[in-house]
């Protein structure tokens, strides 16, 4: 498994396409997933279970969220027209922190303990399906589009090959990590990217921009509808604010 | 009755989408039985993991009545509640029955309604079973399916193992990304009952995802024509009402 967790990381189109023709192409591509998805989970569902641990700490953490959000709020363009939410918080922080407390403290059959250690599981166990949920909605449209461009494929090559492009996302686990997290997961996001591309043309035996085609084809035909959609709501407003005036 | 390591096998071959799997199952000659028992069974076990999940969830979480109280209490007490029964000499009223209102809800699972689930899982998934089964079978058989009503069936059933991811339920809160677990399933159910379809009726690729996929689209269509219908009715009964009020 780590060996086609290390190809994936490299694009070895030779271990792609001895996979490819392996007869539990799902199983093992869906172990790379898996394995992905423990590790993120326990590592984001640990960081989050420190920041959590007690009431003090969890309203330790919403209090620099606050106070991000405030300092965000004072550098903002419109302050001026912001500074009466700016005061509605300043004047009720310390009461809303209490209330938080309280709530925190409230009497539970099982200890507080035992509560974090089911949150740090529970993040375990959802994030490989997260990470399923994704990949299967990517799949099936770059399966269909693959399909259409002449591909050759089997959907079950599709997935296995296609769950691969999760390796990259193991940077996910460093999401905790202040001001190098987001940039992480960019990195890890675009990289797999480049992964499924490369898994659709070995599944499918596609050149590589029939296979890129593959990849961006839904999304790309989706932002479009959008900004349709976008365009002609904008013409709408624009065109009954002017029958209103 | 089926050895269960031969079962588990069937639904672990069904969960990876292995055409050996669903073609086994057409060919059994018990292969309808067999999947009422693994349907039955993986309702079963997805229930009971629910129940265990929302018992530890409701160990560790206070006391609904409690939560309420504290709620109110603190939020009484906050500055922005003085000010707003200064500005509004009718608010305080209104937010004692906005909070009577909500009072009442919880989002901590009963134990009567999870212990209920253990029952209604497993039926709603035959029922879900049946209908779907009949659906893509009529389908199929439109599109030139080969296969019998048993073996759609039979081979259906085998779909029904993507709900066992639903086992992570055992673990409390184990909705950390709300609708991961119900998407996942859903594509996975789906993928399931093409692979079903494709090897039951011997279908080409698009006439089997066409089987497969066609019935929820019209049955998504009519729903939202449905739902539309009701609520043209309900604004137009509301219209009315008002304009009767009024004069």
């Amino acid at each position: 498994m780590i060996e086609l967790f290390n190809a994936a990381l490299t694009l070895n189109q030779n271990v792609l396409r001895s996979l490819r023709e392996a007869p539990n192409v799902v199983l093992r591509g869906l172990s790379v997933l898996l394995f992905v998805g423990l590790l993120v989970g326990a590592v984001s569902g640990a960081s989050a279970a420190i920041r959590t641990s007690t009431p003090e700490q969890t309203v330790a953490d919403v209090r620099a969220q606050v106070d991000t959000f405030v300092e965000q709020l004072t550098l903002s363009a419109n302050s001026e027209q912001v500074q009466p939410l700016i005061q509605l918080v300043n004047e009720n922080e310390e009461a809303f922190y209490t209330l938080l407390i309280d709530l925190q403290t409230l009497p539970t059959t099982l200890p507080r303990p035992v509560r974090v250690i089911f949150q740090w599981l529970a993040s375990v166990v959802s994030t490989p399906l997260a990470y399923l949920a994704g990949l299967l909605l990517t799949v099936i449209f770059t399966h269909i589009a693959a399909r259409q461009l002449g591909g050759q494929g089997s959907i079950q090559q599709m997935i296995g090959l296609g769950a691969l492009s999760t390796a990259p996302h193991a940077l996910d686990a460093l999401n905790f990590i202040p001001g190098i997290g987001p940039t992480l997961g960019f990195i890890g996001w675009a990289w797999g990217l480049v992964i499924l591309v490369v898994a659709t043309l070995v599944a499918h035996k596609l050149d590589s921009g029939r296979a890129t085609m593959a990849v961006l084809l839904y999304p790309l035909i989706l932002a479009l509808l959008g900004l349709l959609a976008f365009c002609l709501l904008l013409f709408l407003s624009v065109t009954l604010a002017a029958g209103a005036a | 009755m089926e050895a269960p390591p031969s079962l588990v096998r069937l639904a672990l071959g069904g969960l990876l989408l292995d055409p050996t799997a669903y073609r086994a199952q057409r060919e059994s000659p018990v292969g309808m039985r067999r999947g009422l028992i693994l349907v039955l069974l993986i309702g079963l076990l997805v229930g009971v993991a629910a129940l265990i999940g929302d018992v530890g969830e409701l160990l560790t979480q206070p006391d609904p009545q409690a939560v309420s109280d504290t709620l109110r209490s603190g939020l009484t007490a906050m500055p922005w509640y003085e000010q707003a029964v200064e500005a509004t000499p009718g608010f305080a009223d209104a937010f004692e029955q906005f909070f009577a209102q909500i009072g009442g809800l919880s989002f901590t699972p009963t134990p009567l309604g999870s212990a209920l689930g253990v029952l209604t899982t497993p039926l709603v998934a035959v029922i879900s079973w049946f209908i779907g089964g009949a659906m893509v079978h009529l389908i199929a058989r439109a599109f030139g399916g080969t296969g019998r009503f048993g073996q759609t069936l039979a081979a259906t059933a085998l779909a029904s193992s993507a709900n066992l991811l639903g086992l992570v339920q055992v673990v409390p809160y184990a909705e950390v990304f709300p609708g991961a677990l119900l998407l996942a399933g859903l594509l996975l159910g789906l993928l399931c009952s093409y692979v079903a379809v494709r090897e039951t009726h011997g279908l080409a690729s698009w006439r089997a995802f066409w089987a497969v996929t066609l019935g929820p689209l019209l049955l998504s269509l009519l729903l939202l024509a449905l739902y539309c219908c009701v609520v043209f009715v309900f604004a137009g009964a509301f219209g009315s009402f008002v304009q009767g009020v009024g004069q």
